[in-house]
Protein backbone atom coordinates (compact mmCIF):
# COMPACT_ATOMS: atom_id res chain seq x y z
CA UNK A 1 0.00 0.00 0.00
CA UNK A 2 1.09 3.42 -0.82
CA UNK A 3 0.24 6.59 1.48
CA UNK A 4 -1.03 9.33 -0.64
CA UNK A 5 -1.01 12.86 0.29
CA UNK A 6 -4.51 14.78 0.76
CA UNK A 7 -4.80 17.94 1.08
CA UNK A 8 -7.86 20.67 1.72
CA UNK A 9 -10.46 19.56 2.05
CA UNK A 10 -9.88 15.96 1.28
CA UNK A 11 -7.71 16.27 4.58
CA UNK A 12 -11.15 15.05 6.69
CA UNK A 13 -10.80 11.69 4.84
CA UNK A 14 -7.21 11.25 5.38
CA UNK A 15 -5.40 10.03 8.68
CA UNK A 16 -3.64 12.38 10.83
CA UNK A 17 -0.23 12.27 8.89
CA UNK A 18 -2.74 13.51 5.85
CA UNK A 19 -2.73 10.10 4.27
CA UNK A 20 -4.84 7.66 2.46
CA UNK A 21 -3.33 4.42 1.75
CA UNK A 22 -4.30 2.83 -1.83
CA UNK A 23 -2.44 0.13 -3.62
CA UNK A 24 -0.53 0.98 -6.81
CA UNK A 25 -0.66 -1.40 -9.55
CA UNK A 26 1.99 -2.10 -12.01
CA UNK A 27 1.44 0.16 -14.81
CA UNK A 28 -1.76 2.18 -13.06
CA UNK A 29 -2.47 5.53 -14.81
CA UNK A 30 -3.57 8.49 -13.05
CA UNK A 31 -7.13 7.62 -14.64
CA UNK A 32 -7.71 4.62 -12.94
CA UNK A 33 -6.00 5.72 -9.68
CA UNK A 34 -8.41 8.17 -9.25
CA UNK A 35 -11.03 5.80 -9.45
CA UNK A 36 -9.43 3.41 -6.87
CA UNK A 37 -9.25 6.15 -4.94
CA UNK A 38 -13.12 7.09 -5.10
CA UNK A 39 -13.94 3.49 -4.80
CA UNK A 40 -12.11 3.20 -0.90
CA UNK A 41 -12.94 6.63 -0.22
CA UNK A 42 -16.81 5.66 -0.98
CA UNK A 43 -16.37 2.84 0.70
CA UNK A 44 -14.93 3.92 4.17
CA UNK A 45 -16.81 7.60 4.30
CA UNK A 46 -20.91 8.70 3.98
CA UNK A 47 -20.16 12.36 3.34
CA UNK A 48 -17.18 11.39 0.47
CA UNK A 49 -18.41 12.97 -2.47
CA UNK A 50 -16.41 11.42 -5.80
CA UNK A 51 -16.76 14.48 -7.54
CA UNK A 52 -13.76 15.83 -4.93
CA UNK A 53 -11.63 13.52 -6.93
CA UNK A 54 -12.91 14.20 -9.99
CA UNK A 55 -12.16 18.30 -9.79
CA UNK A 56 -8.74 17.21 -8.17
CA UNK A 57 -5.19 16.71 -9.61
CA UNK A 58 -2.56 14.08 -9.54
CA UNK A 59 1.10 15.08 -9.13
CA UNK A 60 4.21 14.38 -7.41
CA UNK A 61 6.63 16.90 -5.52
CA UNK A 62 8.06 18.30 -8.68
CA UNK A 63 4.97 18.37 -11.50
CA UNK A 64 1.56 17.80 -12.28
CA UNK A 65 0.33 13.88 -13.83
CA UNK A 66 -1.57 14.30 -17.05
CA UNK A 67 -4.18 11.18 -16.38
CA UNK A 68 -3.33 9.05 -19.06
CA UNK A 69 0.63 8.81 -17.12
CA UNK A 70 1.65 5.80 -14.87
CA UNK A 71 1.88 6.28 -11.44
CA UNK A 72 5.33 4.48 -10.37
CA UNK A 73 5.15 3.36 -6.99
CA UNK A 74 7.95 4.95 -5.96
CA UNK A 75 7.08 8.30 -6.57
CA UNK A 76 5.45 10.86 -3.90
CA UNK A 77 1.93 11.04 -5.10
CA UNK A 78 -0.26 14.13 -3.86
CA UNK A 79 -3.97 14.41 -4.56
CA UNK A 80 -5.11 18.51 -4.75
CA UNK A 81 -8.68 19.64 -4.52
CA UNK A 82 -9.41 22.84 -6.65
CA UNK A 83 -7.05 25.93 -5.56
CA UNK A 84 -7.20 29.45 -3.55
CA UNK A 85 -3.94 30.40 -2.23
CA UNK A 86 -3.56 34.27 -1.56
CA UNK B 1 16.50 36.96 -9.64
CA UNK B 2 13.39 34.78 -8.28
CA UNK B 3 13.12 34.28 -4.87
CA UNK B 4 10.23 32.08 -3.47
CA UNK B 5 9.32 30.96 0.17
CA UNK B 6 5.95 28.96 0.85
CA UNK B 7 6.26 28.65 5.20
CA UNK B 8 4.84 28.93 8.42
CA UNK B 9 7.03 31.93 9.03
CA UNK B 10 5.60 35.36 10.07
CA UNK B 11 5.73 37.61 7.13
CA UNK B 12 6.33 41.20 7.50
CA UNK B 13 7.35 44.12 5.50
CA UNK B 14 10.41 44.92 7.62
CA UNK B 15 11.44 41.25 7.11
CA UNK B 16 12.01 41.50 3.23
CA UNK B 17 16.05 41.68 2.31
CA UNK B 18 15.65 44.67 0.57
CA UNK B 19 18.76 45.04 -0.39
CA UNK B 20 19.03 41.60 -1.59
CA UNK B 21 15.91 42.74 -4.16
CA UNK B 22 17.12 45.99 -5.18
CA UNK B 23 19.68 45.90 -8.56
CA UNK B 24 20.91 49.78 -9.96
CA UNK B 25 18.96 49.19 -13.09
CA UNK B 26 15.87 48.90 -11.41
CA UNK B 27 13.78 51.88 -10.79
CA UNK B 28 10.65 50.92 -10.16
CA UNK B 29 9.61 48.41 -7.16
CA UNK B 30 5.76 46.58 -6.88
CA UNK B 31 5.27 45.22 -3.75
CA UNK B 32 1.33 43.93 -3.09
CA UNK B 33 0.54 42.20 0.49
CA UNK B 34 -2.89 39.83 0.93
CA UNK B 35 -4.26 40.49 4.24
CA UNK B 36 -6.86 38.32 6.00
CA UNK B 37 -10.32 40.21 6.13
CA UNK B 38 -12.76 40.11 8.80
CA UNK B 39 -15.88 39.51 6.17
CA UNK B 40 -16.28 36.98 3.24
CA UNK B 41 -19.60 36.51 1.58
CA UNK B 42 -21.55 38.12 4.26
CA UNK B 43 -19.82 36.11 7.33
CA UNK B 44 -17.75 37.23 10.11
CA UNK B 45 -14.51 35.42 9.61
CA UNK B 46 -11.89 35.28 12.40
CA UNK B 47 -9.17 33.59 11.10
CA UNK B 48 -7.88 31.68 7.85
CA UNK B 49 -5.81 28.63 7.76
CA UNK B 50 -3.60 27.79 4.63
CA UNK B 51 -2.55 24.53 3.69
CA UNK B 52 0.12 23.82 0.25
CA UNK B 53 1.75 21.13 -1.36
CA UNK B 54 5.19 23.03 -0.24
CA UNK B 55 7.98 21.49 -2.76
CA UNK B 56 5.17 21.63 -5.69
CA UNK B 57 3.87 25.25 -4.70
CA UNK B 58 7.37 27.04 -4.25
CA UNK B 59 8.79 25.13 -7.90
CA UNK B 60 5.15 26.40 -9.72
CA UNK B 61 5.80 30.22 -7.93
CA UNK B 62 9.02 29.79 -9.21
CA UNK B 63 7.69 29.21 -12.58
CA UNK B 64 5.53 31.56 -12.69
CA UNK B 65 7.83 34.42 -11.58
CA UNK B 66 10.06 33.11 -14.30
CA UNK B 67 7.38 33.83 -17.13
CA UNK B 68 6.64 37.21 -15.92
CA UNK B 69 10.48 37.58 -16.27
CA UNK B 70 10.16 36.57 -19.81
CA UNK B 71 7.07 38.38 -20.79
CA UNK B 72 8.05 42.15 -19.36
CA UNK B 73 11.14 42.73 -18.25
CA UNK B 74 14.42 39.52 -17.83
CA UNK B 75 16.46 41.88 -15.91
CA UNK B 76 14.34 42.27 -12.85
CA UNK B 77 14.19 40.44 -9.23
CA UNK B 78 10.38 39.11 -8.06
CA UNK B 79 10.31 37.82 -4.17
CA UNK B 80 6.98 35.80 -3.60
CA UNK B 81 6.23 34.83 0.34
CA UNK B 82 2.85 32.87 1.20
CA UNK B 83 2.41 31.74 4.85
CA UNK B 84 1.08 28.43 5.68
CA UNK B 85 -0.95 27.44 9.29
CA UNK B 86 -3.44 29.65 11.13
CA UNK B 87 -3.31 33.31 10.62
CA UNK B 88 -5.31 35.89 12.25
CA UNK B 89 -7.36 38.79 10.79
CA UNK B 90 -5.30 41.40 9.99
CA UNK B 91 -1.80 39.25 8.92
CA UNK B 92 -0.38 39.25 5.98
CA UNK B 93 -0.81 35.95 4.06
CA UNK B 94 1.33 36.76 1.34
CA UNK B 95 3.78 39.03 -0.07
CA UNK B 96 4.93 39.74 -3.32
CA UNK B 97 7.95 42.57 -4.62
CA UNK B 98 9.25 43.36 -8.12
CA UNK B 99 11.83 45.17 -9.42
CA UNK B 100 12.08 46.41 -12.45
CA UNK B 101 13.91 48.90 -14.89
CA UNK B 102 10.77 50.97 -15.09
CA UNK B 103 7.18 51.23 -13.70
CA UNK B 104 4.77 49.69 -16.01
CA UNK B 105 6.26 46.23 -16.48
CA UNK B 106 6.50 46.37 -12.51
CA UNK B 107 2.28 46.34 -12.25
CA UNK B 108 1.97 44.38 -14.37
CA UNK B 109 4.67 41.52 -13.40
CA UNK B 110 3.07 41.94 -9.60
CA UNK B 111 -0.54 41.73 -11.00
CA UNK B 112 0.45 38.48 -12.77
CA UNK B 113 2.05 36.91 -9.62
CA UNK B 114 -0.39 37.39 -7.85
CA UNK B 115 -3.57 36.56 -10.45
CA UNK B 116 -1.52 33.29 -11.38
CA UNK B 117 -0.56 32.01 -7.80
CA UNK B 118 -4.39 31.75 -7.42
CA UNK B 119 -5.49 29.57 -9.99
CA UNK B 120 -2.19 27.36 -9.95
CA UNK B 121 -0.26 27.16 -7.26
CA UNK B 122 -1.67 24.05 -4.38
CA UNK B 123 -2.11 25.99 -1.76
CA UNK B 124 -5.92 25.85 0.17
CA UNK B 125 -8.26 28.18 2.59
CA UNK B 126 -10.02 27.40 5.02
CA UNK B 127 -11.96 30.20 7.39
CA UNK B 128 -13.19 30.16 11.00
CA UNK B 129 -16.44 31.60 11.52
CA UNK B 130 -17.44 34.03 14.44
CA UNK B 131 -20.02 31.14 14.36
CA UNK B 132 -17.70 28.43 15.30
CA UNK B 133 -18.00 27.14 12.21
CA UNK B 134 -14.98 26.39 9.34
CA UNK B 135 -15.31 25.94 5.64
CA UNK B 136 -12.71 24.83 3.49
CA UNK B 137 -12.69 27.60 0.16
CA UNK B 138 -13.86 26.77 -2.90
CA UNK B 139 -11.38 27.16 -5.82
CA UNK B 140 -10.08 26.73 -8.95
CA UNK B 141 -9.29 23.59 -10.33
CA UNK B 142 -5.97 22.02 -11.65
CA UNK B 143 -6.65 19.38 -13.56
CA UNK B 144 -6.64 21.42 -16.90
CA UNK B 145 -2.85 22.56 -15.80
CA UNK B 146 -1.78 18.71 -15.22
CA UNK B 147 -3.15 18.02 -18.70
CA UNK B 148 -0.71 20.07 -20.07
CA UNK B 149 2.08 19.20 -17.56
CA UNK B 150 4.23 22.68 -17.07
CA UNK B 151 3.00 24.03 -20.19
CA UNK B 152 4.33 27.44 -19.18
CA UNK B 153 1.80 29.34 -21.45
CA UNK B 154 -1.03 28.53 -18.97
Amino acid sequence: MTPIKMFGVLRKFADEQGHVNIEITEGMTVSKFKTALKDVLSAKFSTFDPKMIDESAVANHSEFLALDEVIHQQKEIAVLPPVCGG
Amino acid sequence: MIKVVVSDSIIELSNVNWTELQLPHCGASNTFTGVVRNLNHGRQVSAVSYDAYIPLAEKTLKQIASEAQEKWAKNSSIFVQHRVGKLMVGELSVIIVVHTPHRDESFQMCRYVIEQLKVRVPIWKKEFYLDGETEWLKGHELCSHSDRHSDSSA
